[in-house]
């Protein structure tokens, strides 16, 4: 792992932290989509960092892959999750919203809140996996390779997928 | 070149992922085609406006990677639980291969409970739901609910399940054998995770007992429960017959309306509609071909059913009605918000015991990179005699 000091505990730890403080959120996002229970990704999202840390010693990315690493570890605590649960893993996989309701921001003003408020319904209206692929894209980042090891799918169903949501913002955008 | 693939293309061109061979033809279309112009123009808007977005806050400040030890309190709030290891030594009842005998005496029990038949009324905030479900141990279960928003129904029988909601159907064969088909009405360990507050009200004309769970960080629940000597579980526990979950202010109320033991249930129940069925990959295969095979089996079990999926490999073992499952995975279970992760060690392996209100109890630990859990009705003390004798932890 190269964003983690090997040798020193003390290293280990504080390099570990800043792991949690970078891709906390997303891998939190990740989870939270799939669970759609707050409490419940919570929990998972402390499960998904105690199994990256005991495996840690096994990464062999650099610290550009940490993301979608950890990505995929978190896709799959969640799936684990929903299936102890009993409840089922269908085919396309249900996804919750989170993304909370645009406010006014003082800042950047009525126009912008506006049109991320149009971007937000727009990708509602898309089928879940498109928007799922666009959001690990756009928002987190991660390579084709990485939505593809996270949401368990071929790489070539990334691409067309992608372009298609993109497609499909637009129309809705302009309308 | 077709637009289809141009927009791919193009799509995959401005995430950084085209293959340098399609550049040349990819321009030259561009060149020509005012559309595909106009989107990479508008997917770029798109990527500028979602960088904006905001995301739900995460709660991520807690982390604290495993170094210190913790007195064990007994209100766990449940995420600090997964993220702290308790160093606590246990002792083991009785030689290792044997099983400490109340939960034992309790799941042997659940012979007496052959069928189930149980109406529910859940009112939250998203209005009522009305649930039927029919239970034929050990492991056909049917769930009919309805909601505000449909009817779904659920069917469960060996190494098949069936979902069917308003958007459609689904059948997945191939389902690996599991111990804990635990409808929630029994919920077995409520007495384990609950302080005992006297008795309750009387509902449905059943005296019940309360029981406060408190799982720290706001959430909690009352339980009220039916104790009658044929349904005991062992820890006085058995029916739930009403459970409030103050959440949000709402709160959740599920109330038993009818509950019937014991009584015949027309298999029929459990039959499945034809549809084409979705192969969740399982082959039944031997434990030897395990990523860490067990190295001895606790005395009186057999081998019930095991096999291999993407997912892990799951073995089911038995002793009369007493389940005991293994699962291999590069994943272990997390707790949830109706669960208290117990930390213990065995020897020099680190391992998790997971009470739920709605799953039998579990063991899980890594070993060379696996994770692994077993699944049964079991106290502390025989998940860990258990774990010891079937991975021979604690003998370094």
């Amino acid at each position: 792992m190269g964003a983690v000091g090997r040798g020193s505990p003390a290293g280990d730890e504080a390099a570990f932290t800043m792991l949690v403080r970078d891709h906390g959120g997303v891998v939190f996002g990740v989870i939270y989509r799939r669970v759609g229970d707050r409490a419940a990704a919570e929990d998972l999202t402390q499960e998904t960092f105690l199994r990256a840390w005991r495996a840690r010693a096994a990464y062999r990315g650099g610290p550009s892959g940490a993301r979608g690493w950890l990505c995929t570890i978190a896709a799959n605590v969640a799936r684990d999750h929903l299936r102890k649960q009993r409840r089922r893993v269908v085919e396309e996989e249900a996804m919750y919203e989170d993304i909370p309701a645009v406010t006014g921001d003082p800042v950047a003003g009525a126009e912008a809140a506006a049109s991320l408020e149009q971007l937000r319904a727009a990708l509602a209206s898309l089928p879940p996996n498109y928007r799922e692929m666009f959001l690990l894209r756009e928002r987190d980042g991660l390579s084709y390779k990485e939505i593809a090891a996270v949401m368990s799918c071929p790489i070539g169903s990334v691409m067309s997928g992608l372009a298609r949501a993109r497609e499909r913002l637009l129309d809705a955008m302009e309308s | 070149m077709e637009h289809s693939e141009a927009r791919q293309l193009l799509s995959a061109r401005m995430d950084g992922e085209l293959s340098p061979e399609r550049s040349p033809a990819l321009g030259a279309h561009l060149e020509g085609c005012a559309d595909c112009r106009a989107f990479v123009a508008g997917a770029e808007r798109l990527r500028a406006l979602t960088v904006e977005m905001p995301r739900l806050e995460a709660p991520v400040s807690r982390w604290a990677p495993p170094v210190r030890a913790r007195r064990w309190s007994a209100r766990l709030a449940p995420g600090l639980a997964a993220a702290v290891v308790v160093a606590m030594l246990l002792t083991l009842f009785g030689p290792p291969g044997t099983f400490s005998p109340r939960f034992a005496a309790a799941a042997e029990r659940l012979t007496t409970i052959r069928t189930l038949f149980v109406e529910r009324v859940i009112t939250d905030i998203t209005g009522t739901t009305y649930e039927k479900i029919w239970f034929e141990a050990p492991d056909y279960l049917r769930i009919e609910r309805t909601t505000p928003s449909g009817t779904t129904l659920e069917i469960d029988r060996p190494g098949v399940s069936y979902t069917a909601d308003p958007s459609g159907a689904a059948l997945h064969t191939g389902v690996p054998p599991a111990a804990d088909i635990l409808p929630e009405p029994l919920s077995p360990t409520v007495a384990v995770l609950g302080d005992l507050q006297g008795s309750g009200p009387t509902v449905d004309g059943v005296p019940t007992l309360r029981y406060d769970l408190d799982f720290g960080d706001g959430m909690s629940r009352i339980a009220y429960v039916a104790a009658s000597s044929y349904i005991t579980l062992g820890t006085e526990e058995s029916l739930i017959l009403q459970k409030i979950a103050p959440e949000d202010g709402a709160g959740t109320r599920k109330r038993v309306t009818a509950f019937e033991i014991n009584r015949a249930i027309d298999m029929s129940v459990f039959s499945i509609p034809r549809i084409a069925a979705v192969d969740d990959g399982f082959r039944r295969g031997g434990v030897s071909s395990f990523p860490l095979p067990p190295v001895a089996v606790p005395a009186g079990f057999t081998l019930v059913s095991s096999g291999s999926s993407p997912l892990g490999s799951v073995a089911l073992f038995a002793r009369g009605s007493l389940p005991l499952e293994i699962d291999e995975s590069l994943v272990g279970p997390a707790g949830g918000p109706t669960s208290r992760s117990i930390h213990v060690s065995i020897g020099r392996t680190n391992a998790t015991i997971i009470d739920d209100l709605y799953a039998l109890p579990r063991i899980t630990f890594d070993l060379s990179g696996t994770s692994i859990t077993i699944v049964a009705p079991l106290d502390q003390a025989g998940l860990v005699s258990a774990a010891s004798t079937m991975f021979a932890l604690g003998r370094e």
